[in-house]
């Protein structure tokens, strides 16, 4: 007894207390039994449900009147405290007074499960719930619980396999065939939805002819009278047997025409992603309902398993594409030039800073025979692994017509003219500005694709923008890109940019905007700052107008100031 | 179970449970070995892990005779459990229970 309500299991309190009353409640049946009576075998039983546990002995007495509450006999007797303990002890005591034999019914509440007691104590207390001294009905009850252990056993092994990432096919032709032996069933065949949920694809299967052909699920689909697509369709289990044999249509039924068993649903948070179909090769045995209930939690399982192998492809494909915009991030940062060449009198320096992983915008200096210096600026339409794909192209494209650099103008309708086909196609398109600076003859030409124009100024001056804007590269094939000549007095300061800059926001949403950008050009120089401190200041500028706020556009800039 | 008599009076250890199965023959043991001198009864109840009413009586028959003698029973270190169907049947409150 003890060890049976251990196994429940009990506390060691309430081992105790149970010990004590079935003792003295066995003790007084023993004790008054009739002449009669001790010829009899009293039965105990025990009841153990989920709140509580019940204890009915019989006796073979003549009986007794209940006492609401049993009193204390006086402190020197040595007698009479047995009934007093049971009913300190329980929660309700009964005694049932029968012509043939009587019964005290004893209850006591069971403690709440702790937290996180495994998922299994219940079921199995379930499972073992009665407990009867009859010889006959304790066998088949030891039967019974065998099977459910074996069962639930199977399952627990199957829970903990679906922790194994593996293929769902391979896993489930595994569990399957397992399946089959603990219900005794002959056959089985697994079809899964495909993502889509148009088809029923066949998984696995034990039969040995060939179902390897979807099965369609949508509501315009001409019935074939398969068991697997109206499970899928009612959601609910379909059975099959004499009274409901296979039907001629049915694919199965070739396979297995007497046959009985169950195509059963599988769902996945609400979702079909499958039909178990099991069956025996006999339409006179069918399946018990333990067994039904172990195919069905078979299924669930099965569900939970394809579940997670699709929530691990789709994490797999997330790291997948976050490898990707690694790679394409790296590229595009490779793309900006790791030192910027410098010319006498004029210092140059770029600032880059990426809203999110990967962007298009684009900044170069290339030094031309040693003298002047073509500055680049350009902003690929786009983001991700295209947007770093042109930004790479059009690097390539600049650094292969060097010669064209004094023509800026002449340059980019070049550039325009061999990207075009590659953009075209792409549906995209890139803003560039090209500047061509001349320091002996103190003179620089412009020409923009769609670009904003670059700002000038100078110490006490006030900032005035100079380019064209025109198309952007890879609108229009035809387009012929005129440049601006200009002057570059020895103390000027230029800023190319793209409109990331501008556009940047701060907390209130108003935008740094053009004339906020030449107030701050300004400022800087007015102080005389060099190419590198003026990158510098704008960078910090930029980081205290837009505060906490997050940019949602890529900053580049470009500077050339005299030292 | 061990009786050891210590001067006036009768030490039980020993003991494992006192249930309806053995406090019948663990009363008169105790009984028969009280000698003229002995009053006093001490009953180690530390390894016992199980007592019910039957048990509880018989401690209850030996207090009778201790008291008849003008002494006591007193009972040695009780497990919680014994200590609290003690305490349950208020017969802690006439035997001496002693923590030694």
């Amino acid at each position: 007894m003890r060890q049976f309500l251990a196994a429940v299991p009990l506390p060691e309190d309430d081992l105790h207390a149970w010990e004590l009353m079935v003792t003295e409640a066995a003790n007084n049946a023993a004790e008054y039994a009739t002449e009669a009576g001790r010829q009899l075998t009293n039965r105990l039983e025990v009841f153990c449900r989920e709140r509580e546990i019940e204890v009915r002995l019989t006796d073979h007495t003549s009986g007794f009147d209940m006492p609401a509450q049993a009193e204390l006999p006086s402190v020197d007797s040595e007698k009479g405290r047995g009934l007093f303990l049971i009913q300190s002890l329980a929660d309700e005591v009964e005694y049932l007074r029968g012509r043939a034999e009587n019964c005290m019914v004893i209850r006591k509440k069971r403690p709440a499960p702790a937290a996180g007691a495994p998922p299994g104590t219940t079921s199995a207390v379930d499972v073992g719930s009665r407990f009867i001294g009859d010889e006959q009905t304790l066998q088949a009850m030891t039967e019974e619980l065998a099977s459910c252990y074996e069962s639930l056993s199977a399952i627990f092994r199957f829970s903990s396999a679906l922790n194994q990432p593996q293929p769902t096919e391979e896993f489930a032709a595994t569990w399957m065939l397992e399946l089959l032996a603990i219900v005794e069933a002959d056959w089985y065949v697994l079809r899964l939805a495909d993502p889509g949920g148009k088809e029923l694809r066949l998984s696995a299967s034990s039969l040995p002819g060939n179902l390897d052909f979807a099965l369609s699920l949508l509501p315009d689909a001409s019935s074939t009278g398969s068991v697997e697509l109206r499970s899928a369709q009612s959601r609910q289990d379909v059975w099959f047997d004499a009274s409901a044999p296979l039907m001629l249509g049915d694919p199965l039924s070739h396979l297995v025409r007497h046959s009985n068993g169950l195509a059963h649903p599988i769902f996945a948070e609400g979702v079909l992603v499958g039909v178990l179909t099991v069956g025996r090769l006999s339409t006179d045995a069918p399946f018990k309902a333990g067994q039904v209930n172990v195919i069905q939690t078979f299924a669930d399982f099965l569900g939970i398993q394809i579940s997670n192998a699709r929530f691990r492809a789709d994490h797999l494909q997330a790291q997948l594409m976050a490898r990707e915009l690694q790679i394409a991030s790296n590229l595009q940062r490779s793309l900006l030039p790791e030192k910027l060449p410098q010319m006498p009198g004029f210092g140059v320096a770029g600032y880059y800073h990426s809203a999110r992983q990967v962007g298009g915008d684009f900044y170069d200096a290339i030094a031309v025979d040693g003298q002047g210096l073509l500055l680049v600026i350009a902003d690929v339409m786009g983001k991700g692994v295209p947007a770093a794909m042109f930004a790479t192209i059009f690097r390539s494209h600049l650094h292969a017509r060097l010669d064209l650099v004094k023509r800026p103008g002449e340059f980019l309708t070049w550039l325009n003219r061999s990207l075009f086909s590659d953009l075209d196609r792409m549906e995209m398109f890139i803003t560039a500005q090209l500047v061509y600076v001349d320091p002996t003859t103190r003179r620089f030409q412009v020409a923009g694709a769609g670009h904003c124009p670059l700002l000038m100024t100078s110490p006490g001056g006030s900032p005035i923008e100079v380019g064209n804007t025109g198309f952007p590269l890879g609108i229009m094939f035809d387009t012929r890109y005129s440049e601006e000549v200009r002057d570059l007095p020895a103390d000027a300061r230029l800023l190319l940019f793209t409109d990331g800059v501008t556009d940047t926001e701060n907390a209130g949403e108003e935008m740094l905007g053009t004339e906020g950008l030449k107030q701050n050009l300004q400022l800087i120089a007015n102080r005389r700052c060099n190419a590198a401190q003026t990158v510098q200041e704008m960078a910090i500028m930029l980081q205290t107008f837009q505060g906490k706020k997050p940019a949602t556009d890529d900053q580049a800039f470009l500077a050339l100031a005299s030292e | 179970m061990n009786i050891q008599p210590q001067g006036n009076t009768l030490a039980v250890s020993g003991i494992t449970e006192l249930n309806a199965g053995n406090a019948a023959s663990f009363r008169d043991q105790v009984r028969a070995a009280l000698v003229e001198v002995q009053n006093n009864i001490d009953i180690d109840l530390s390894q016992v892990e199980f007592v019910d009413s039957a048990g509880l009586g018989s401690l209850v028959a030996l207090r009778k005779t201790a008291c008849e003698r003008n002494g006591r029973v007193r009972l040695i270190n009780p497990s919680p459990h014994v200590q609290q169907i003690l305490e349950l049947t208020r017969l802690h409150r006439v035997f001496e229970i002693v923590r030694l």
